[in-house]
Parts: C-alpha cells; structure tokens; sequence
C-alpha cells in the first residue's frame, strides 16, 4: 500500500499540516499516549455533551425565573388616585399601595400591612399618608409611602371605611358602611367612632366633603346631609333621587356636583336645598371624580368610562378607556393627559379625544 | 401493495427449480457454531421457510386492511405525571380541556344584524346536534345561559341578551347590543369591536352511544361542515378546538402515503441506478416492504393503530429495509461477479452478512426501545410500532431475502453486462484508507474537535417544549392556526389555558371560608403579576364582582366580604355558571390562568411561580395543585420530556454499547462506533437549537431512532474490517479500504436514499413531521460522515495498524 503515500500527501497539503520526518520515528509512543488520552478525552467529552444537553434549557431558564415578579398597576384593582409631589398615589387590593413619579407612566407597588382592599387615600401632609379600606382597614406612613402602619380602628366590627377626607382645620374624617363615621385629631394615628345624623342612621356613607363652612355627606338610597358645626351635627337633606349616591365634588364656587348610579348626577346651587339633574348620557355607574382647577368635572364610571365636562358643568364629553372594566377615578396629568386607574385598568387617556359612542 | 408482492414471491416458487435445488445443502458445506446452523437450516428449509413467509404475507396483508389511524388526547399527556393526575382526577368535574369554539367574523360592519343572528342561532343548533357535545355547556347569543345583569335602584334586571321572540327589527337589535353592553359577555362571545361572536360548546369524553371514546374526526368533519355551510359573503366562519385540531392533524397525517409513494419511486429509481438490475431493484423493494406489510397487518392483530406519530414508522421502516436489503443484494452480485451461483452467492451473502445484519438491527430494535422509557402513551405506541418493525425484519431481510435469492439465477456474464455503480468510489476508498494512519487522522479529528466546541457552543440554546404560537403540530400558516390567531385577537379569551385547583377538604362547603377566599385571592393576584400571565378567572373574583353587583354597582365595592353569608351569596351565583367556578361540595376551585402564549420559558417561569406559592401558602386547609388546561399538560409534557431526555440518550448509548460489546468483544471498536455517534447527537442538538426545534415529544425520538440507524454503518464496516484484519492479517488501512469496498458504497447509497425518503417529509402539513424528517435527514447523512471520516481516525490511534490476535 505504497500508493498510499500521495494521498496522504494530498491530505495533508489540503490541511496544510507539514509532514516533518521526525513524526514517523515517534509514532509509536504518540500513538500510544494519544490513544489512552483520546480515549478519556472522548469520554469525559461525551459525559459533558450529555451534562450540557441535559442542563442548558433548564439553567437558561432557571435564570429566567429568579426574583420576583414587580405589581403592575395595569394588573391590580385600583381605587382612588391622588396628586403627589407632582406625580400620583393610587392604592387598591391586599394592600397594594402604588406610586408613579412621572405622570402615571410607570408604577411603583408597595404592599402596606393590610390583606384587605384598600380604596382610599389622602395625603395629609407632605410626608403623612393614610389610606382606609374594607375590613375597618386604616394604614398609615409617616415617611412618604415607603413604610407603613397598619392602624388599629376601635368599633369597626370589621366594616368598610369607604373613604377618607381631610379637612381645613387637619382632623381627618373616615366614613364608610352602616353609617361609619370616624375622626382622628391626630393626623390618623387614632381614630375615635362617633354616630352621624342619629343613632338608627345605618345608611352607607359613601363620601364627606369641605365646602365654605359646611361638610356635606352622601350615601346609600338618596342619603344627603349637611352639618354646619364641622360634623357635630348633621342635618338630612331632601334631594329629588331615590338611588344611592357614590360621590360628591365641592365646585369652586360654593355649587356641590353629587354622582351615584346609572349616570345620575344632580347640581345644587343653593347649598344643597334645591338638586337639579345634569345631563349624562350613560346608565353606567359613576365611581369617582373631582374637580379641575379650571373648573372642569372629570367623572368615572363602569364599563370603562371617564366624562369630561365643559367649564360650567353643564354637559359630559364621554369616552371609554380601553379596558372597558370599571374606571376608579381619572386625573389630569401635567402634559394634558388623562391618567386613570381602575379594575385591573392603569394608563392614560390622550387629551382631547373625540367622545367614543358605545 | 399486497397483490404486487404476492405475485412477485410468487414468482420464484412458480418456476419449478425449487425442487431440483432442494436438498443439495449438507451440513459440512457451512461453517460450523450458531450461524452455520441457522444458516443450514435455513436453506435446508427454505422452500417451507418461503412458502410459510408468503403465507403470512398474504395474511398480515389481509389484517392490515383493519388498521386504524387513530388519535386521542389521552394519548398525548404523561398520565403519571402528578399534574395530570389532577388533570384525570378533576376532569369529570372542571372538563377537559375538550372545548369547540365557533367564531362568525362579519367582513363588513358590526354583527346586530338579522342574518348574523341568524347564522348564531343556526350554528348553535348544528353544533347542539353534534354527537359529544355536552348540550347544557352550549353557550352563544341565543343560548339562555348568555344573559345579562343589570343594577337598577330597584334591585336587579336580568334577561337573555337575545330575547326568545328576536325576529330581527331594528328595535330589537338595538336592544341586543343594550343589553350586551350590561352584560360580562362582551370580549368572551362578542370581540370587544363587536364585529365577531362565538358558539361555545364543551364535548364529552365518551360516545354516547357506545361509551367508547368519542370519534375526533368525525366531530372535526361535522365542524368544517358547518364552515363550508354557513360561511357566505357576508361571515366568514373560524373554528378552533382539540377536535378541530385533532381532525386537522390527521388530515395531515394521512397526507403521508403520498410522500411514501414519493420515496418509494425515488428509492426505486436510486436503487434501479444503483444495480443496474431491474431484478435485484425488485428484490430489494419487495424485500423492504415485506417488513411493512407484517407490521402494518401485526398492529391490528394486538390491538395498537396508527395516531400521526407513528405513521411515520411504516416509512422509517420501509427506509431502514431498502438499507439493509441493499447490503444483501449488493454482497450477492458480488459473490456472483466473482462467479458463484445464485444459491452459493446466496448462502456465502447470508453467512456474511447475517451477523452484522441482526446486530444492526437489534441496535434498531434498542434505539427504538428505549424511547418507551418516556412515560407519555403516543410515544410508547412509537416505540413499540418501531421495535416490531424493525425485529420482523430481521426475519424478512436477513433470512427470506437469502431464500428467495437463492432462487435467482445470474450468471456472472449476465451480471458482468449490468451497469450498476456498486464499484462506484472505490478509487474514493483507497485515498480514504490513508485516514487510519496516525499522520491523516489529524484533519478528521480536528475537524471533529472544532464541530464538538460549536456545538456545546450552540447547544445552550436548546429549548425544551413548543417554541412556535398556535397548535404547534401544524404549521403556523395552516388555516387552524390562523383561525387560532383570528379568535385570539379579537375576543379576550386565551386559547392557552393553565388551571390550578385550590383544594380545600372538609363536609361543609369549606369555600365559603373568608381565609380559603382570602387565599385563593393571593394566589390570584400573584398570578395577574406574574409575566407572561394573560388574565385569570376564579372564584374568589367572581364573588369580588358579585359583591360589587350587589351593591349597586359601585365599584368601591368590588372585595371579598367579611362574611360567610356574603361569600355565600357570591358563590350562590357562581352555581348559576355551572361548574367553571367550583365543584358541586364546593371542596375543588380551578384557578384559570391564561397565559400569553405556550413558550416553554413562558410555562416554566409561570409554575416556577405557582410552586413558589405553593411553599409558602400550601396548608391543612387548602391546597394548590398543579395542573389542568393545554397548558398544564404542555407543563408535565415538558417536564417529562426534559427529564426523559437524559434518560432516552443514556439509556441509547449504553444498550447500543452493550450491544456492539458482545458482537465485537472489544472496548476499542465500541469506542470507535459510538463516539462518531455521540459527536452527530451533540450536532444534532445543536442544529436544533439553530433551527428553532425544541426538545419535545416529536422530537425526542429523532436521536434515537438516528443513532439506531446510524450505529448500521459503523456495525457493517467494523464487522468486516475485523474479519479483513483477524482471518487475513491485513493492516487497519488495508482492511479499512477493503471493508469500504465490500461495504461502504453500500453504506452510502443507503444513507442517500433513506435521507432523501425522509426529506420527503419536510413538505408535510404536519410541522412535527417537518421537523423530524429535516433531523432524521441531517443524522442520517452525518452518521455516515462519521462513520466513513472519522470512525477510522480514531480507529488509527485507538486500534493501530497492527494486525491483531482476536481478543
């Protein structure tokens, strides 16, 4: 097989490995040590090859998994929504409570010591929060939102506190189901239960706001009343609907805006002697609202709706965020902006936009 | 098929000289020890031998003609797997994952238009009548269960969103999309544009009628029925569902007898080519069909069908027997070239040839085998159909092919004229012997160290599960997954649905608990954080959304009560839904997550999370357990096939290990055969990464059934070159360039021609075909690279040049 030599020649020029003389004399123990190491050598390789298959995907994916997951304000039932050191405070279920500094693009979540839903919060001062919530909840943080202090509420009976609402002279008033009514003089570290209106009153009350010298307060089956002596006494209003009210808007210029189910929203001028119905064309139910500083009323509601109304409050522009599940409240963001938080519903409404007919 | 075959055995049998060969055979005319003995019987016997084999031909070929194709689901999913035992255990209650979804797309406007309404209700009512379909889970526009709910200061207003008298007015129809708009219904049987509904129906396990398991198919025709029906100018009509694309699959499915008889020209026109010889073309076809045919009529017989893995096998097997026949029918023209006749070409090809045959053969069997080792039944049935097939052919290949060759005539001057390209590259193989010297080892070797480090390289990309969106069987153009693609985009319902039960024992409805809700709502909205979460569904929100209902509507409202009596209220209404909320002891509550799509990572990071949870929250009193849904059986799909991987390859190399071990008793040669085999695994795995193809139950066993295959060459090649080495005292290179000429252009013809067959089904509907032919073509080619290019470079440092004693 002496033919053969060309060949090897061919091969070797092809990989370019120079034939040297000196390798045909050390053949042998090359050939003998090259054997025992290629024998380990393939055999560790082919245990690493096996290693390696068996273990990439599930390293690779191992990596993927650690840490966990941030709460998605888009992903959590929200609330209420508060302006905040130029951003916003939302809070919402398990005590969730949720931050955005940049206008409500992105959310921060914390979770405060509460497995209950929250559903209202109020900044008290610039460092104080406190936000309430179902199962007679109050949490509290004295440092900004970043730790919190879950409040022990005396006579709750574990009820619904519905909201919260701070007032001029800094006592802060908690109000809720069957009729609760709590004040705390000391920026929400207690809480002291009171009776609202008399002692059978057992009505839901659903919101309690400052207007002039008056607090005024709606709730379940057309509850309105009003108190002149900062909550110590209430007197209960007539008002030309049965329904039950979910919120009331102090206008600036002295008129209250009350909203409740199935698109209801009455006016009054007259300090809430005589109501008068404002157009609205939506039998959805209307969660929350408030009023710009130019004086414009943002209403939100079920089905994912937020109305829009001119300066005078005469008619709503409609619109529906794209979730179409309840909407919490909608706020102005400082772009123009509608920022809302909901039902597993977080973003932002362009400005301006053409209502959407439903 | 079975006619051909008939009348071609026939042949020989009817020509008369059987009688005259018969008993010239004497026991001293073959070899002494076991193969001289079955060989002389064999041809001592061999006319009742062939009379016997036609005989079962005829009747496996009878028995074949009641073969089913057949598919269900239970099939697919790894029973044993702890998630689907929380599958079988709740599936009664929670139902299978078993739904029929019906979406009327309308191309112009919104639907509240009569004739819309009125396909909805024709659908409904076609889909009611469908044998299987659990009748009161039917849900659609005109079902009474799809109502809406609406607050007023009076209490409640409920009523049908498609009142009973619907004759299709203007008024009416306003009325309906009123109504819609109350309802929860809009995004799950109306796209929130309002320009697509949905017929919802769920099937039952079994037939009704006979109690056996419900025919797919048949559902699948009725369902593309009532597409060509109602679909019209005005609708277009997208179907999706297990049975849909069960149905859809074994359309495909059967779409392979067209690449079979593709592949069985090509091999005939390969083979024709190859031999010259129309007579040994024949030979060698019918030969490789036998073992079909015995396959095909034996699966009856034990009670197995074919589901759309397996039909592949019949194929696989026929390419295997066209390899194996050509090493028979080429080593017999050899014998006479050289001037044997027919019956001593015969008995000299079986006793050469009968050894390395059975044993490559049994490595088959083996790499066939071991895939039995993953716990999933579709898989299995692969493993057994393959196993039979490839053990009857070692009676049909290796002792009916001899005998019915015996039967030939060829004289030396006939096979002399023929213009076969048997001798083809044997100036090939001579400059290949050089690759058994130390000095040409080298390139071979350094080319196989830099595929090693490409491919641990590439490897780390290797996936496990499905890596594509829709049903990943098909392809993602097929009109089932863009009806898929279609009902995902427009209605919020995921398709990819992962259920876990919280458990919760006790007598008296212990889910009316405020701590089991509590809990129950954790993990809920943990989930809704968890990437790669679509949406969830469970109970303790829908008793959050009935609170809210019962208080007015306002949503400040929207919690889990305090109360028991409350939280019974919620789950008092969610009894209205059936049994999509809890079970009727109120003791099992599915948690449904939709998740974004079925990405292995997706599923991993989604259960990580879940079994996280379940370290932190499991208690006494309640329970999350893992896992119903197309997702939950893709999570224990996945985990098994991860874990069987490991196993599969493991199991593979040693059994086909053990096996070379006995044959040649010697560590060298067995070294020789399997690490060109490892290195072709490893590229394997690698091009599968770079291809995009996860590791999945189509295409675990690929490498299996390849390194089977593959093991054939390095078997027939070492086989012959240790006899070259051991009885004439030839050097490894002689031997080597010897072995290749006896052998190797065999080896390649055969590798060509099984490539190309499987190619063939990379045009498949089928994308799980698609894959596994593209592999089986990529290892059938590189086995035989490995065997020719690098199997002697490292016999060169591992065996030497030296002739040696026999061990």
């Amino acid at each position: 097989m002496k033919a053969n030599r060309s060949p090897v020649e061919d091969v070797a020029r092809l990989a370019s490995v120079p034939i040297h003389a000196p390798f045909n004399g050390v053949d042998r123990v090359v050939r003998g040590l090259a054997s025992r190491a290629l024998v380990w050598c393939a055999a560790s390789l082919t245990l690493v090859c096996f290693q390696v298959t068996a273990s990439a995907s599930s390293e690779a994916l191992a990596a993927v998994s650690r840490g966990s997951d941030p709460v998605r304000a888009e992903r959590t039932a929200l609330f209420d929504l508060v302006k905040y050191n130029g951003g916003f405070l939302s809070v919402g279920e398990r005590g969730v409570v949720m931050r955005s500094k940049d206008g409500g693009k992105t959310w921060l979540g914390i979770q405060a010591p509460t497995t209950r839903t929250l559903v209202a919060i109020v900044v008290v001062n610039e460092n104080t929060l406190v936000a309430v919530g179902h199962g007679g909840s109050i949490v509290r943080s004295d440092d900004a939102g970043q730790t919190w202090l879950a409040i022990d509420v005396p006579d709750t009976g574990g009820d619904s506190i519905l909201g919260v609402t701070l007032l001029k002279d800094g006592r802060l008033l908690g109000f809720g189901a069957y009729g609760m009514y709590l004040v705390s003089e000391d920026q929400g570290k207690t809480w002291e239960r009171r009776s609202v209106i008399n002692e059978e009153f057992d009505r839901h009350i659903s919101k309690i706001v400052e207007s002039g010298n008056s607090l005024y307060l709606v709730g379940e089956t057309g509850t309105v009343a009003r108190s002149d002596d900062g909550g110590e006494h209430w007197t209960k209003l007539e008002t030309p609907y049965q329904g039950s009210y979910f919120g009331l808007i102090a206008l600036g210029d002295g008129d209250l805006l009350a909203y409740g189910m199935r698109g209801n929203v009455f006016r009054t001028r007259d300090g809430g002697v005589s109501w008068r119905q404002v157009p609205f064309d939506s039998k959805s139910a209307l969660n929350g609202g408030y009023v710009t500083a130019d004086g414009r009323v943002v209403i939100s509601g079920n089905n994912g709706l937020v109305a829009v109304s001119d300066g005078g409050v005469n008619e709503f522009a409609l619109q529906y965020v794209p979730e179409g599940t309840p909407v919490a409240k909608a706020m102005y963001a400082e772009d123009g902006d509608l920022v809302y938080v909901g039902y597993l519903a977080a973003g932002r409404l362009p400005p301006n936009k053409a209502p959407v007919s439903r | 098929m079975q006619n051909k075959t008939e009348s071609q055995m026939g042949h020989p049998d009817s020509s008369g000289d059987a009688s005259s060969v018969h008993g010239e055979f004497r026991p001293e005319e073959f070899s002494g020890g076991f193969i001289g003995t079955v060989a002389y019987y064999t041809f001592h016997w061999r006319m009742p031998l062939l009379v016997l084999g036609i005989l079962l031909t005829i009747f496996l070929g009878w028995s074949a003609t009641s073969l089913k194709v057949t598919a269900g689901f239970s099939k697919m999913i790894p029973l044993n797997h702890e998630y689907m035992q929380t599958f079988t255990e709740y599936r009664a209650d929670f139902g299978g994952a078993d739904k029929v979804l019906v979406a009327i797309k309308v191309r112009e406007g919104d639907i509240y238009r009569k004739e819309v309404i009125d396909i909805v209700r024709g659908i409904t009512e076609e889909l009611f009548y469908i044998k299987g379909t659990e009748r009161s889970s039917l849900t659609s526009l005109v079902t009474p269960n799809v109502r809406y709910n609406e607050v007023v200061e009076e209490g409640f207003k409920s009523g049908n969103i498609v009142p009973a008298d619907f004759s299709g007015t203007p008024e009416e129809l306003a009325q309906v999309r009123q109504n819609l708009l109350k309802s929860d219904w809009v995004g799950r049987i109306v796209s929130a544009d309002q320009t697509a509904t949905m017929v919802v129906a769920t099937l039952q396990a079994t037939d009704p009628d006979t109690g056996g398991a419900l025919d797919l198919n048949q559902v699948g025709e009725k369902l593309e029925q009532i597409r060509t029906k109602y679909e019209n100018g005005t609708v277009s009509v997208h179907i999706i569902g297990f049975a849909k694309a069960t149905s859809d699959i074994a359309a495909g499915a059967s779409s392979v007898m067209l690449f079979f008889v593709v592949a069985f020209f090509i091999t005939a026109i390969l083979l024709f080519w190859y031999s010259g010889s129309a007579m040994l073309t024949s030979w060698a076809l019918v030969a490789a069909l036998i073992p079909v045919i015995w396959l095909l009529g034996i699966l009856p017989l034990i009670g197995m069908g074919l589901d759309p893995m397996s039909i592949l096998v019949p194929f696989l097997i026929f390419a295997i027997g066209v390899s194996h026949a050509v090493q028979m029918t080429n080593a017999w023209k050899l014998e006479t070239l050289h001037g044997h006749d027919g019956v001593t070409a015969s008995r000299n090809c079986f006793l050469k040839l009968f050894i390395p045959g059975a044993t490559a053969l049994l490595a088959n069997a083996l790499g066939f085998m071991v895939i039995a080792v993953v716990d999933i039944q579709i898989v299995r049935e692969l493993a057994y159909t393959s196993t039979i097939g490839v053990t009857v052919m070692i009676m049909t290949n290796k002792i009916l092919l001899p005998i019915l060759l015996s039967y030939m005539k060829f004289s030396a001057k006939t096979a002399s004229k023929l213009h076969g390209h048997e001798t083809a590259g044997y100036a090939l193989w001579e400059k290949l012997g050089v690759l058994t010297t130390p000095k040409g080892a080298i390139v071979p070797l350094m080319v196989c160290a830099a595929l090693v480090a490409v491919g641990v390289w590439k490897i780390g990309d290797l996936k496990i599960g499905d890596l594509g969106k829709g049903v990943p069987e098909l392809r993602a153009d097929s009109s089932y997954n863009q009806d898929v693609e279609m009902i995902t985009s427009n209605f919020a319902i995921g398709v990819d649905l992962l259920q876990v039960i919280a458990e919760a024992p006790g007598d008296d409805s212990p889910c009316v608990q405020r701590e089991i809700q509590e809990k129950v709502e954790k993990f809920d909205f943990e989930m809704r954080q968890t990437e790669g979460v679509a949406a969830v569904r469970s109970l303790s929100s829908f008793i959050r959304a009935v609170t809210q209902d019962f208080a007015e509507g306002w949503y400040q409202w929207r919690m889990l009560p305090e109360s028991v009596p409350q939280i019974a209220q919620g789950i008092g209404m969610a009894t209205r839904l059936g049994n999509e909320y809890r079970n009727s002891r109120c003791t099992a509550m599915p948690v449904s997550i939709y998740t974004t799509d079925h990405q292995a990572t997706t599923i991993n990071h989604i259960v990580d999370r879940i079994k996280a949870f379940k370290a932190e929250n499991d208690s006494d009193k309640l329970t999350f357990r893992l896992a119903s849904g197309n997702v939950g059986v893709m999570a224990a799909t996945n985990e098994v096939v991860e874990r069987s991987d490991k196993w599969v390859n493991f199991t593979l190399f040693a059994s086909v290990a053990v096996l070379c071990l006995v044959t040649f008793r010697s560590f060298r040669i067995t070294f020789c055969i399997i690490v060109p085999l490892a290195l072709v695994t490893l590229l394997c795995n690698a091009t599968m990464a770079a291809l995009g193809i996860g590791v999945k139950v189509n295409t675990l066993p690929v490498i299996a059934i390849a390194v089977g295959v593959g093991v054939d060459y390095g078997i027939y090649i070492f086989e012959r070159l240790r006899h070259e080495m051991e009885e004439r005292g030839r050097s490894l290179q002689e031997a080597f360039v010897q072995s290749l000429k006896e052998r190797g252009t065999a080896s390649v013809f055969t590798a060509v021609t099984m490539t190309i067959s499987v190619l063939t089904w990379a045009f498949s509907t089928l994308k799980f075909q698609a894959d596994m032919g593209i592999l089986l073509a990529f290892m059938f080619l590189v086995n035989l690279f490995g065997a020719v290019l690098l199997m002697p470079a490292i016999a060169a440092f591992v065996i030497g040049n030296k002739p040696k004693a026999k061990a």
